[in-house]
């Protein structure tokens, strides 16, 4: 579908939900949800949790849409009420984040227009070790870098999501990296 | 003289750059330095890693709508209720109920 017109209904879904349209909610929920578990999934590295993160994400989001301005894009807010719920109840269960190795090896490759049959192995080998070495971060670290390099979102947004400055953001970031780079080194990238 | 990267020391350049050219530092750093070169291609790589890693999407487990639909309390979103109307026109009331129990009682 036209970009254009998706961003058009997807408003008027959200004006719907704001007015209290619970239907009008369900439907977002169910175009976002993958993202929403996929990110979650990636800031807690379990899947059970994620599930829960999610959940309890989207909850919030219905609890909280009524102060919903539209100043970023929904999906944009939804990130963030992700982001934060991941950090409160992994924080709750104070569990340690592990990452069942055989999960990171059932992913299927990606299929890109960019993929190359020659760097297809190579690309692949490194997702798995950014997947193990990504696991081993801190849970902080992990969000960052995680927002950031996977996800895309800028310093101000990272900043926005977890309630810190933009310069505590950069910091952050820089120091999950180097962290990284370490891990990765020590798994021979 | 040995030439020498001017970002990262004069151990890692290599001849092949003419140091007296007047190439940019940064495009020197690139194309000159073998061990600037290294931190490029892993640069890229990571990228490559990090761009395969986002192209990946989880699918949800379950229904969350269906969720949220069955979560108790969840019912509507949090209406911001206008605080101080609410305040002044309970106020009026007591005021004018409290005037007509006195008129009424002359």
């Amino acid at each position: 579908m036209d970009p254009d017109r998706v961003q058009a209904r997807e408003r008027l879904l959200v004006e719907r939900a704001r007015a209290g349209d619970q239907e009008a909610f369900a439907e977002l929920v169910r175009s976002h949800q993958d993202d929403m578990y996929t990110l979650a999934f990636r800031l807690t590295a379990d899947r059970d949790l994620a599930a829960d993160v999610a959940q309890e994400a989207m909850i919030r989001a219905w609890r909280g849409i009524g102060g919903f301005r539209g100043d970023a894009s929904f999906s944009t807010w939804l990130y963030r009420i992700t982001a934060n719920t991941a950090w409160t109840l992994r924080a709750r269960r104070r569990r340690r984040a592990w990452l069942p190795l055989e999960l990171a090896e059932r992913v299927p490759a990606p299929q890109t227009p960019e993929s190359h049959p020659e760097t297809a192995g190579d690309t692949e080998d490194l997702r798995r070790r950014l997947v193990t070495a990504l696991a081993r971060l801190p849970a902080g670290a992990r969000q960052v870098v995680v927002l950031k390099d996977v996800e895309g979102m800028s310093h101000v947004e990272i900043a926005a999501a977890l309630g810190i400055t933009t310069t505590a953001a950069k910091v952050r970031l820089h120091r999950a990296r180097l962290r990284l780079r370490r891990l990765l080194e020590e798994g021979g990238t | 003289m040995k030439p020498t990267c001017r970002l990262c020391g004069p151990l890692a350049m290599v001849a092949a750059l003419d140091d007296r050219s007047p190439v940019a530092p940064v495009a020197r750093h690139v194309s000159g330095c073998l061990r600037c070169q290294a931190e490029v291609a892993r640069g890229r790589a990571l990228r490559r890693g990090f761009a395969a890693l986002g192209a990946v999407r989880y699918t949800a487990p379950r229904d969350f709508a269906a969720g949220i639909e069955r979560s108790s309390g969840v019912t509507a979103p949090r209406r911001r209720v206008p605080v101080v109307p609410v305040v002044v026109v309970a106020a009026s009331v007591v005021v004018a109920l409290s005037l007509r129990r006195r008129l009424a009682a002359g």
